[in-house]
């Protein structure tokens, strides 16, 4: 067996050649990583924010002119088996004025207790909203207008000749997505927003959430035959709908860079043991000359790559979840979510790595090792009549009559 | 498989670490054929130091490394140390040289990033045997190339001589049948290549190894007991000069081709 000392020595009295070769370990493994890593995550948020687009709304109960209707008209469905939820809501699209300034959004009336199983929200201050005349505001609202909780603030909508002076007694912010549109801009009672709508004791939906095992199609065919003639029912709106090509789209490009990343890691892996047994020809050879065997030259080409395999893999998997951080900022400047968490270490990026560092290694020690024992014992000593290169930085090694060739980027170097 | 000798491969004339009988070789370039030699027969004793002259391109290196079964001929055969080398494969081959032969080359091919003394192990180590029982062997070694004082020294920090000694030792190390030798002082001055020569001709004499050196260096060549003139191929000469005569009729015949 050729002894540790020989890789040993190769190692430590070439420290730039070891280190280029553990750091392109590592970086393949840390690209692998941190790409899994990072798409891991914003996966994560493109689901959430699928779910804050889509809310838990599975179908609603609308009038079929889109104008306000009795809650006496609907059918009683909240019974129904199968249906978690349905709650009736009064939108309209109003308008928000205080001392701060003023703004646009929309304003549901609802019982926020109950609105709970439609959206998650945290108060940030304040509480609900229960009585007439009180409101709560989304926390992006309330920060644009300067409003806290105390405040006054006065609200109008299309066709109202004068605005309606509300008390703010909550701020709210929605869970995952904070920037979506559709959000509610401020809550109000059911009451208060039906007034804000020229219609009283009227609503415009009954939203209706199901329980997760719920058949749909059979709770709406049967809803529909409750319907009274001015109402229909609809699935639920479709933002998400809409937003579910382009989540595709998201994903195949993620997965594209995903594999784009690990063909060129393993370019890499693969040229730099390439170049390291091209460099080290003269020296396998010489161990041949001596009475080495293929296989023991062979074998210690495999313990040596394992040795920088094992060390670039644990170096490239620090790497990879910290250099995920850096990408998952940069997926957030790209899609423009809130956040995207990367905290958590993800075991299938992490158990990716560990796989991906020793094969890639492995595949490449087995495309080089030809290179090392090539031409036969009669090939060695012409190699070893040769004074060989210190250094080489090539882009893949090919060889003509066993003479190892760089071209034509080959460069050829005699400073290290 | 470590054992490579069979009956059928065995040649009872012992005396002889060389056999050759009526081996060629012919090189094969971009479908060009080239004949190094052809028809050489051969028998070299142990114990002696033969010496292998002949202009660039005679075929002398090829002989050589077809000697240590490097190259197998292309028709002939070759016997080392009474084994046939021709249907051994290339891990017998390997043993074969690992513990018959030792190699010496012109630019004296030392690992470089191993140290003195574990360059002289290696071809033991390679072997299987333990570095305990390895280092006292390659000490003797050593000591007798006239290196002990250098042990922990990497290659770079010897001149040329004193690394053509540890290449020397290297080769000794396993106590060969067969030493080779391509131009051992090739690389070296005078003076050096005079102690290397000295030193080669006391392993011959003082340890029954026979050494074969191919050389262009007349002074060399004037230290063998036999003297061998390979010319386009053929064998031209062969025995020790008896007279100034044909030592320079040898000597014309490596100069002028």
């Amino acid at each position: 067996m050729i002894p540790w000392r020989f890789f040993w020595n190769n190692l430590r009295l070439r420290p730039i050649r070891t280190l280029l070769t553990i750091l392109s370990i590592a970086g393949g493994v840390a690209t692998v990583v941190a790409v899994l890593q990072s798409t891991a995550a914003t996966r994560g948020e493109l689901d959430s924010l699928h779910q804050t687009l889509a809310s838990r709304v599975a179908m609603e109960i609308v009038a079929a002119d889109a104008s306000g209707f009795s809650p006496e008209d609907l059918p009683p469905v909240a019974g129904e088996a199968g249906i978690e939820a349905a709650i009736p809501v009064f939108c309209v699209f109003a308008k928000m004025v205080a001392e701060g300034g003023e703004a646009r959004g929309i304003a549901i009336g609802v019982d926020l207790e109950q609105y709970r199983a439609v959206r998650d929200f945290n108060f940030v201050s304040g509480r609900m909203c229960t009585e007439k005349g009180e409101a709560c505001i989304e926390a992006n609202v309330a920060e644009s207008l300067g409003v806290s909780v105390g405040d006054e603030v006065r609200l109008g909508a299309r066709g109202l000749p004068w605005l309606l002076p509300k008390k703010v007694v909550g701020i709210l912010k929605p869970l995952g997505i904070g920037a979506v549109e559709e959000t509610a801009s401020v809550f109000l009672t059911l009451a208060d927003a039906a007034t804000l709508g020229k219609a009283p004791r009227k609503v415009t939906a009954l939203q209706i959430v199901l329980k997760p095992e719920a058949d749909a199609d059979s709770i709406a065919t049967k809803i529909r035959t409750q319907l009274p003639d001015h109402l229909v029912l609809t699935h639920a709106s479709s933002a998400a709908e809409l937003s579910r090509p382009t989540e595709d789209i998201i994903n195949v490009g993620l997965n594209s860079a995903a594999a784009l990343s690990v063909v060129a890691a393993i370019f890499i892996v693969i040229n730099t043991f390439q170049i390291s047994v091209a460099e080290r020809q003269r020296q396998l050879a010489l161990l041949r000359i001596v009475g080495a065997t293929t296989d023991q030259v062979r074998t210690s080409m495999y313990r040596e790559a394992f040795l920088l395999g094992g060390i670039g893999t644990g170096v490239g998997i620090l790497l990879g979840v910290f250099g995920s951080r850096f990408l998952a900022q940069g997926m957030e400047d790209i899609f423009g979510f809130t956040t995207v968490k990367v905290a958590s270490i993800r075991p299938h990026a992490i158990l990716a790595g560990l796989i991906f560092g020793p094969l890639v290694t492995l595949v490449s020690v087995t495309v080089s090792r030809s290179n090392g024992v090539r031409g036969g014992t009669a090939g060695c000593t012409q190699i070893c009549r040769r004074t060989a290169p210190r250094y080489a930085f090539a882009c893949f090694v090919w060889h003509r009559n066993d003479i190892p060739v760089c071209r034509p980027l080959d460069v050829w170097m005699h400073v290290f | 498989m470590n054992s490579i000798k069979e009956d059928s491969q065995l040649d009872d004339r012992s005396e002889d670490v060389i056999r050759t009988a009526g081996i060629s070789k012919i090189f094969v370039h971009d479908g060009v054929e080239v004949q190094a030699f052809c028809d050489v027969t051969l028998n070299i004793p142990r114990g002696k130091m033969i010496a292998i002259m002949g202009p660039s391109g005679s075929g002398k290196s090829t002989l050589l490394h077809i000697m240590g079964g490097i190259e197998p001929p292309t028709s002939g055969e070759i016997w080392v140390d009474g084994q046939k080398l021709s249907g051994l494969n290339d891990f017998e081959l390997t043993i074969l040289r690992r513990r018959k032969i030792g190699f010496i080359f012109q630019s004296f091919n030392l690992v470089p990033t191993l140290s003195v003394t574990d360059n002289v192990t290696l071809p033991l180590i390679l072997d299987g045997i333990s570095q305990r029982e390895a280092i006292p062997r390659a000490m003797e070694s050593l000591k007798r190339v006239d290196m002990s004082h250098r042990l922990q020294h990497l290659p770079s920090q010897l001149s040329g001589g004193e690394q053509q000694r540890v290449a020397i030792a290297r080769a000794l190390v396993i106590k060969p049948s067969l030493v080779l030798a391509d131009e051992p002082t090739g690389n070296l001055d005078s003076v050096r290549g005079r102690d290397i020569t000295r030193l080669l001709r006391e392993v011959a004499h003082e340890s029954q190894q026979t050494v074969v050196v191919v050389t262009h260096d007349i002074r060399v060549a004037s230290q063998a007991d036999r003297l061998i003139v390979l010319l386009d191929g053929k064998v031209r000469f062969d025995g020790r000069p008896s007279s100034d005569a044909e030592w320079m009729a040898a000597l014309k015949l490596e100069i002028d081709g």
